[in-house]
C-alpha cells in the first residue's frame, strides 16, 4: 500500500503548493514568524511543555530528522507550515502539526487544497500512512478543516493541556491511507 | 485505606536489589508485548532497567517504583513524560508474577497509581496506552479509567495493523472512587 502523492489539482490547473523543508540557514527567520504564532499554543505534544521558548531550543528541537518541518512559501514570510512530530517509520505513521498564520483556510478552499496536497508529497516520500493531529478542542476551524481532507475524530483527551491559566481537553484527529489495516 | 487492605502494599523506589527480579519480569513474553514502545526498548533489557531505576521525576520526568505485597514484589509502577505544566503523565505498569495477574491485584496497582500521582506528586491526570490485543489490560483499565481515544491501525506488525488504546484518569474521578470504596467497605 502507498500513499499517492497528489502533484496537481485534480483538474490538473493549480500547482503544488510552494514549501520548503526548513534548514538550519532559515531556522532564524522562521523564528520570528514562528513567534507571531505564540499567542496560539503551537507544536501540541502531549507529552512534554510546548518546546522552543528560545531561538536555541527551537534549533534543537527541529534539528534532527525525526522532526521535519516545511513551510508554506519562503521561510521569511511562510503562510504557516507544517511538521511531521514523533516520526515512527516502522508503523509508518507520524503526527501532524500545521499551523497557518493569517487564519485556517476554510475546507475545501484552494489553500486548503494546496496545503493537503503539499502534505500528501511529503507522506509519499516518508512513506507514512497514517497520520493524528491533537489540537485544542476549541480549535474547530483547524478540525474542520481536518475532516474535510479525510481525517476522522479518534477521541477527546480530556483536560490535557494547560494554556492561557486552564486546562483544554484535546481532540485527537486520525487519518489513515485507503488499504492500511484492511 | 486500611479497610481494602492496601496497608500491607508497599511501594518503593527501585534499586541495585531489584536488578535480576525486574530483568526476569521483563523477559516474560506477556510483560514484553505489553509495554514495549518507543520509550522502554526491551532488546536492551540492561538499559530498561536502568531507566525504571535511575528515573527522577524532576530531572527526566519519569519515576519508577516496584511494588511489594506482604515483601513480594508484585509488579512495577512507571510513569513516564511527567508533564510539570499540564500536570499529567502517562503510566506503564504490569504486574510480574504470572500467577498473580488477576483482577484484584490489578485494581490494587491502580489504586496505588492513583495514590502517588494524586495524593504524592500533585498531579491533575494520568494516562496510559494499550494495545488492543492486550485484552486482560484493556479489561483493567475499563473498570478504573475512561477510555479516551483509539488510535486505529497504529501499530504495525507481521500479521497486521492494530488499534491503540489511550486510557485516562483524572484526579477528581480518583478520589471519587476512593471516597465510594470507603463507603461501601466491600474489601474490608
Amino acid at each position: 500500500m502507498t500513499v499517492r502523492p497528489i502533484s496537481t489539482s485534480h483538474d490538473g490547473s493549480r500547482p503544488a503548493a510552494e514549501c520548503v523543508r526548513l534548514g538550519e540557514p532559515d531556522l532564524e527567520s522562521f523564528y520570528c514568524r514562528f513567534l507571531v504564532a505564540r499567542a496560539e499554543p503551537v507544536f501540541i505534544d502531549i507529552f512534554r511543555p510546548m518546546p522552543c521558548p528560545s531561538l536555541q531550543q527551537f534549533k534543537d528541537y527541529f534539528a534532527a530528522d525525526k522532526r521535519p518541518l516545511w513551510t508554506l512559501g519562503p521561510p521569511a514570510e511562510a503562510r504557516g507550515y507544517f511538521a511531521l512530530h514523533h516520526l515512527q517509520t516502522e508503523h509508518a505513521l507520524a503526527h501532524l502539526d500545521f499551523y497557518f498564520f493569517n487564519g485556517c483556510p476554510g475546507p475545501g478552499s484552494a489553500q486548503a487544497m494546496q496545503f493537503w496536497e503539499a502534505v500528501r508529497l511529503r507522506l509519499a516520500e516518508w512513506r507514512l500512512t497514517r497520520l493524528q493531529s491533537f489540537m485544542l478542542a476549541s480549535s474547530t476551524e483547524k478540525i474542520l478543516l481536518l475532516d474535510s481532507l479525510g481525517f476522522h475524530s479518534e477521541g477527546l483527551l480530556r483536560e490535557h493541556y494547560f494554556h492561557d491559566g486552564r486546562l483544554h481537553d484535546l481532540a485527537v484527529q486520525g487519518w489513515v491511507a485507503e488499504g492500511r489495516g484492511g | 485505606m486500611a479497610k481494602a487492605g492496601l496497608d500491607k502494599i508497599v511501594v518503593r523506589r527501585i534499586g541495585p536489589q531489584d536488578r535480576s527480579l525486574l530483568r526476569r519480569w521483563l523477559e516474560d513474553p506477556q510483560i514484553g508485548a505489553a509495554i514495549q514502545d518507543e520509550t522502554i526498548d526491551l532488546s536492551r533489557p540492561q538499559e530498561a532497567i536502568a531507566l525504571f531505576e535511575g528515573s527522577d521525576a524532576f530531572r527526566d520526568g519519569a519515576l519508577g517504583l516496584l511494588v511489594e505485597a506482604g515483601g513480594q514484589a508484585v509488579g512495577l509502577i512507571h510513569f513516564a513524560c511527567i508533564n510539570w505544566i499540564n500536570r499529567n503523565a502517562e503510566v506503564i505498569t504490569f504486574i510480574g508474577p504470572g500467577e498473580l495477574r488477576c483482577s484484584l491485584m490489578a485494581a490494587v496497582l491502580m489504586e496505588r497509581i492513583g495514590h502517588i500521582a494524586f495524593r504524592i506528586l500533585n498531579l491533575h491526570k494520568v494516562y496510559a496506552f494499550v494495545y488492543a490485543n492486550n485484552h486482560a489490560a484493556l479489561a483493567a483499565f475499563r473498570k478504573v479509567m475512561q477510555e479516551e481515544a483509539r488510535l486505529r491501525n497504529y501499530v504495525r506488525l507481521p500479521q497486521g495493523y492494530m488499534d491503540f488504546h489511550l486510557f485516562g484518569m483524572l484526579a477528581t474521578e480518583y478520589f471519587a472512587a476512593v471516597r465510594r470504596l470507603d463507603r461501601s467497605g466491600s474489601c474490608g
